[in-house]
């Protein structure tokens, strides 16, 4: 008769997803002894995670389940990954996401800011005229695939207006609002007009 | 007690499984896999081919299905149902996360 298989959730950081990492698992086990009686049996196992695993991955440990009885074979272990939620970085698959916060004028004009990543900060060129809810993407900077390539990393934009404002910075706000002609709510009236939405 | 390392092996879509191999591993006759392949639980790479091969995440599911076998004593075609739609939630509950991951947060 075959052996039982056992089933683990490892709960891993983002970080150690991103290298590989080494965990140390500490199970109590169900094991026939020589008398033939099931008794919980304290396991220890050393378990090298590859750089690959994503939340929700799942892998199988070959014979390192319960022993076999009769000549059956050992049983085999099951790991299902399940990642920290990091701070920053929202995990999809072997994709990345992250909130890119940005001043009114950089999304506007365009700017060069320092991104974080798993590898360490990076400079992405944030385009002119970058709208809210963007996504600028970073190739290769996500996870690491099990057999190879990388996912990616995108950072979201987000426009974001200064919490507190001096006097000069709210002089130019007025000048640019009394010298603009952009509305964001141009369409409003014409949506509410139209009734072309029932058709 | 002395940890031993500890070799692992990647259940994912790109990993392949024979109908044997799927045997071995689930505690499931052939033709019980091959049921469950009826009732559309699993599904081959290749429903044509000769051999049939299966990707990694079947051998979750028919692991799955063993267990529910034994522990609620339920025939194969009850045992299908049951698999597909936890498989569906799970899709379900990973196509969410996608999603949630992918939406910004508030900004403090």
């Amino acid at each position: 008769m075959p052996g039982q298989d056992y089933e683990v959730t490892v709960h891993i950081s983002l970080e150690d997803a991103f290298r590989g990492t080494e965990v140390e698992l500490n199970l109590t086990v169900p094991e026939y002894d020589k008398e033939g009686f099931l008794r919980r049996v304290p396991r220890a196992f050393k378990v090298r995670i590859p750089r690959g695993a994503t939340d929700g991955q799942r892998l199988r440990l070959a014979g390192r389940g319960g022993k076999g009885i009769n000549g059956g074979r050992d049983g085999d272990m099951y790991l299902n990954i399940a990642l920290h939620p990091h701070p920053l970085l929202r995990v999809s698959g072997h994709d990345l996401y992250l909130d890119l916060p940005l001043a009114p004028w950089e999304a506007v004009l365009g700017a060069t800011v320092e991104v974080p990543t798993l590898g360490g900060p990076v400079h992405l060129k944030v385009p002119p005229d970058t709208r809210a809810g963007q996504q600028l993407r970073l190739a290769k900077r996500g996870l690491p695939k099990p057999h190879g390539g990388e996912g990616d990393l995108f950072a979201i934009a987000q426009i974001v207006v200064p919490t507190a404002t001096n006097e000069r910075e709210r002089a130019l706000f007025k000048q640019l609002a009394e010298g603009s002609t952009f509305n964001p709510r141009g369409h409003f009236q014409e949506e509410m007009k139209s009734g072309s939405y029932t058709s | 007690m002395a940890a031993t390392p500890v070799k692992v092996e990647w259940l994912t879509e790109d990993h392949e499984f024979s109908l044997g191999e799927l045997e071995d591993l689930s505690g499931l006759s052939e033709d019980e896999l091959r049921e469950l392949v009826a009732y559309g639980a699993i599904t081959p790479v290749d429903p044509d081919a000769p051999q049939w091969t299966f990707k990694g995440g079947c051998l979750v599911t028919v692991r799955t299905a063993c267990r529910l076998r034994i522990s609620f004593d339920l025939d194969l075609h009850a045992v299908a149902l049951v698999v597909s739609l936890l498989d569906r939630i799970h899709d379900l509950e990973a196509q969410l996360g996608r999603l949630r991951a992918q939406l910004p947060h508030r900004i403090r």
